[in-house]
């Protein structure tokens, strides 16, 4: 092939979740890979957080080399794909914390664990200890689309009130006011998606 | 009987429930439905829960690993796809083991001395039929605020094995996302906190960053909440290096603040920032 001047093609689309999921059950390669770019995010995030920054790359590089090899046991039907990875991280940082030197014993504090708080996922109970929300919700916000998501940052980071980001972004009010109510209702409907399965 | 809720047709419109959520200041009217209104204070505490975790401080981030993690996964699952599929084509490498042949190519940043140069090597995925050294990456540029969600994660420290002894370091890095202006503003911005000698430098990164006739550009690092600030210095042309302030703990103040600022002598942050990103904590 030869090569060409100007700007080469953007990189291509990812599809949406579930046909991620799909063609990742049915063994397309492909599918790994768009697996690893929407999710690696959220799994390394976890695994910092659990592990730190350290061993962190290695954790997740091992749970999407596990989530290809034993993808045979990941149906569609039973949830969606990125729990079923993070149930490989849990597992996978419980193995890594375990072969640690113990310095001392964690206590698994209830107060924590109830805000998405805990540091030791091997010890996690109950589905708001396995992600917390906030992972789940920044991941989610990746994956909408513009203007949505930047009218939604510029509210959530920035601190804009609707009428300065339809100032700053030149959109009508009333559209960044459905927007913002869209896009929040969906991030609060998957999040609670996501702790229903999990 | 007694009802949990007002005549159906007079509650809150949804779309200012959503902004009450965020926040945003209700009208009397507003508050008086939602004191008696059950089903209307539900929807507001659903949605602002959403609200309250996304800017919890104390929560982790999702943090993007370098591109080497996806070669490794390929390399051992054997997998055989276009690498941009996982990777996408707007992430900047930084690597280790750069060989003769890995395609070097022209640093992004501007400033800083040839030998510095040298010792930061970056590394971009080539495309397919096309010489790595002549690569551009397309930058996408995209409208938000800070880029909490975003960090380019490589670790808490990347030494540089090859660099000279007191080359950089770079320890932290983040993409400077737009916050005021249209999308095409700055692409490419991108801030770099490097370990040089021991001390600590800030290099910004802006090629497209429009020049402006009567106000400068300043950088800052402010507090997670942008309620504390510290000067770093002012930004002339399209890039450049600053000193970090030695006592600064960059975890209290991660977030890189870039301003115009007016020739007004007030040395207070003008409150107009126009790139902004968040240095992985």
């Amino acid at each position: 092939m030869a090569a060409s001047g100007g700007t080469p093609p953007p990189a291509p689309e990812l599809p949406d979740d579930p046909e991620v999921a799909r063609r990742f059950a049915a063994g397309d390669e492909v599918a790994l890979a768009w697996a690893y770019r929407r999710w690696s995010p959220m799994v390394n995030g976890l695994a910092t957080r659990a592990v730190g920054p350290g061993d962190a790359e290695d954790i997740t590089q091992q749970v999407f080399v596990k989530a290809w090899t034993s993808r045979s046991g990941y149906r569609p039907e039973a949830g969606p794909l990125a729990a079923w990875i993070v149930g490989i991280t849990r597992h996978t940082v419980a193995d890594v914390l375990r072969a640690r030197p113990r310095r001392s014993e964690v206590p698994t504090e209830p107060s924590l664990l109830a805000s998405g708080r805990s540091v030791d996922l091997g010890v996690a109970d109950g589905p708001e200890d396995v992600v917390p929300d906030r992972l789940v919700l920044l991941t989610e916000l990746a994956a909408i689309s513009e203007p949505q998501r930047s009218i939604v940052e510029l509210a959530f980071f920035a601190d804009l009130t609707h009428r300065q980001i339809a100032e700053r972004t030149g959109l009508p009010l009333g559209t960044v006011k459905s927007h913002i109510r869209r896009t929040l209702t969906r991030l609060r409907d998957r999040l609670g998606a996501y702790h229903a399965v999990v | 009987m007694p009802s949990s809720e007002p005549d159906a047709g007079t509650h809150v419109d949804a779309d200012t429930l959503a902004l009450l959520a965020l926040g945003e200041q209700a009208t009397p009217g507003d508050e008086a439905h939602l004191r008696e209104c059950e089903r209307c204070r539900e929807e507001v505490t659903g949605l602002r829960h959403v609200v309250t975790a996304v800017r919890d401080h104390e929560q982790p981030l999702p943090v993007t690993p370098p591109a080497v993690v996806w070669d490794r996964i390929a390399a051992v699952t054997g997998v055989s796809v276009d690498r941009r599929e996982a990777v996408g084509d707007d992430l900047l490498e930084l690597t280790v083991d750069a060989g003769p042949d890995s395609g070097e190519d022209d640093e992004p940043v501007e400033d800083g001395d040839a030998d510095e140069r040298a010792a930061v090597r970056v590394i971009r995925p080539a495309a397919p039929g096309r010489h790595p050294a002549r690569r551009r990456l397309p930058w996408r540029a995209v409208a938000a605020g800070v880029a909490a969600g975003l960090v380019v994660g490589i670790g808490a420290t990347l030494a540089l094995t090859g660099a000279r002894e007191n080359g950089p370091e770079v320890v932290q890095r983040t993409p400077l996302r737009v916050v005021t202006g249209p999308a095409g503003l700055a692409t490419g911005a991108q801030a770099a906190l490097l370990r040089v000698d021991g001390r600590r430098q800030l290099r910004i990164s802006a090629p497209d960053l429009a020049t402006r006739e009567n106000a400068f550009y300043e950088v800052w690092l402010l507090s997670p909440d942008a309620q504390r600030m510290v000067p770093v210095g002012v930004l002339v042309g399209s890039g450049g290096t600053l000193a970090v302030p030695p006592g600064l703990d960059v975890e209290d103040y991660p977030v890189v603040d870039i301003s115009a600022e007016p020739y007004d002598g007030d040395p207070a942050h003008s409150g107009d920032s126009v790139l902004r990103g968040t240095l992985g904590v």
